[in-house]
């Protein structure tokens, strides 16, 4: 029994029968892929003086996209019964027809298919531990955290397992078991007036990992809770900072959240391309500027590199492949401050 | 052309949420079902339609006034998660060896609401969406510019049903759209949201939205 074994989309044999049916209902389209996903989130918050709260969701679904005369169809369900394979493939080349003539047609580029299995390396299922486990571990994080001037603290720990299957009319076929797992804190002090918060290990729920409960137990929660209780207190009597201009070091959350807006946003395709224009922004980078742009400040460091690879075991984000792609895959998105 | 209903018949969708309530001291279950299309376009072309049909139940099981939740996409699995989270609320009952104060809603006496549902909405389907992005970008093209954006309609659902005897069902309907325009220095966006298709006025929006892009194009 592996932390994998779970759920009615464990096995490849089940979800090859799915992927085939809608692959055989799509046939004759320019191209096809279609996606299962069956997932598990859990979720345990503590809160000083409330009761905990915990959530288990699951879902189970589908989604098929299509490339007929050059129009793209794209629809997705929950996987309710064996209807619902056919009916999401109905459903997309329905999308995909009525768009066919409407704007410029898009053309693939061949590509060889890229098959295969992954799944994350879990050395304590999160989902086996119990639920007492969980409450001691929180409740002492509770409890560390309150030195004087903490009003209000909440934690939390939380576990996501999902089996995706993927299949393309290209002969791609690629099966993959995920799990990640984290944990968070969060500390309000008041006083004087004020009142001040701080987190750890990051701030937005804290920080996930494609690994198992030894990554919670790594982050040691109870052993930090002090600590960041002591660092909200301590903001409520901190001066403020001088005005004017000086040197500003910026601790490594800051500057990972800097990249991820300033650099990784602006490198996203689709962004650059312009598709998402109307939704979540165009970039300043264009595809003529690849390898050309120079990218920070001319005073800055002669060398500036940023790659990103969720290909590696232990890495925070681990997966075989990314939707489509060939995997492993490795993004160098800015190299000596040319984009 | 894909049918403009409701993601779950509703009578069906109360008597399956009813048949679970009774696994724990009190129970509440809470459908929430979205089916949504959307034309996206950018580019010059149609780059993203979309069908997408979401389903959740949710199942807030309550022993001894301690409370656990448990969710599930499929109807098949409700009952099981029904009784996932009567163990869970069981089990930290016993833990805490004390009463909590969790608690779910009983009969409640009808609100008046705005109406919700407009059938106008049904004739808003993807052809028509399809032409009015095809449109809107050859408006935009005619002054040397582009267009990119979202049509939309979708039906939401929701139910809640409780060991309390509450029992409401809703089904609303929604139309959406969404347009940037670029005429060389020249940017105008456009967006709204309605209950109805018709008061979306799409055709006088998308005009409007490239003739303030043409004007501080200037």
């Amino acid at each position: 029994m592996t932390a994998h074994d779970w759920g009615d989309l464990a096995g490849e044999a089940a979800a090859n029968a799915v992927l085939d049916t809608v692959l055989s209902a799509v046939d004759g389209v320019g191209y096809a892929d279609v996606r299962l996903v069956e997932g598990e989130e859990l979720r345990t918050y503590h809160q000083l003086g409330r009761d905990p709260v915990e959530r288990v969701e699951q879902t189970i679904g589908i989604g098929v996209r299509v490339l007929v005369d050059g129009a793209w169809g794209f629809a997705s369900m929950p996987l309710a019964d064996s209807a619902s394979a056919t009916t999401a493939a109905r459903r997309a080349v329905d999308v995909a027809k009525a768009g066919v003539g409407a704007g410029r047609p898009v053309r693939l580029p061949p590509r060889e298919p890229a098959s295969g299995s992954y799944a994350t390396e879990v050395r304590i299922d999160p989902f086996a531990v119990p639920t007492a486990e969980r409450d001691t571990l929180l409740q002492r994080t509770i409890a560390a955290a309150r030195v004087p001037g903490v009003i209000s603290v909440q934690c939390g720990v939380n576990a996501k397992r999902q089996h995706r299957h993927f299949a393309s009319t290209e002969g791609s076929r690629q099966h993959q078991s995920l799990v990640e797992t984290g944990g968070m804190l969060v500390t309000l002090a008041a006083g004087d007036g004020g009142l001040q918060r701080r987190s750890y290990p990051d701030s937005f729920h804290g920080n996930t990992s494609g690994s198992g409960w030894e990554f919670v137990l790594g982050l040691d929660l109870p052993g930090n809770a002090p600590r960041v209780g002591a660092e909200a207190a301590a903001l409520l009597s901190a001066r403020t900072a001088p005005a004017g201009d000086d040197d500003l070091m910026i601790g490594a959350q800051q500057v990972s959240l800097q990249i991820h807006e300033s650099a990784g946003h602006a490198l996203e395709l689709d962004r650059m391309l312009g598709d998402e224009r109307n939704f979540a922004g165009a970039s300043f980078i264009s595809v003529a500027d690849v390898g050309s742009l120079h990218y920070g400040s001319p005073a800055g460091p002669d060398e500036l590199r940023i790659f990103g690879c969720p290909c590696g075991k232990g890495e925070p984000k681990q997966w075989g492949f990314l939707s489509h792609a060939a995997a492993p895959l490795l993004v160098r998105g800015v190299r000596t401050g040319v984009a | 052309m894909r049918t403009f209903a409701v993601p779950l018949p509703t009578d069906e969708l109360l008597s399956t949420m009813e048949s679970v309530v009774g696994v724990a001291d009190d129970v509440e279950i809470a459908v929430l079902a979205r089916a949504g299309e959307y034309t996206r376009f950018a580019g010059g072309a149609i780059h993203q339609p979309q069908d997408i049909t979401e389903v959740q139940y949710l199942v807030r099981a309550i022993v001894d006034g301690h409370a656990c939740r448990r969710a599930t996409t499929v109807a098949a699995r409700l009952a099981d998660t029904a009784r996932a989270a009567a163990a869970a609320a069981r089990a930290r009952a016993e833990a805490v060896g004390a009463p909590g104060t969790a608690d779910v809603a009983g009969p409640r006496a009808d609100a008046r609401t705005a109406p919700v549902w407009f059938d106008d909405v049904a004739l808003f389907d993807t052809g028509v969406r399809v032409g009015a992005a095809r449109d809107a970008m050859a408006a935009a093209a005619a002054f040397g510019g582009t267009a990119a954006g979202m049509f939309g309609r979708a039906v939401t659902q929701q139910a809640v049903v409780t060991s309390r005897g509450l029992r409401r069902a809703t089904v609303a309907t929604e139309a959406s759209g969404a347009l940037t325009v670029q005429v060389g220095n020249g940017t105008a966006h456009w967006i709204d949201l309605s209950r109805s298709a018709d008061r979306l006025g799409l055709g006088r929006s998308v005009s409007a939205t490239v003739e303030q892009a043409v004007a501080g194009s200037g």
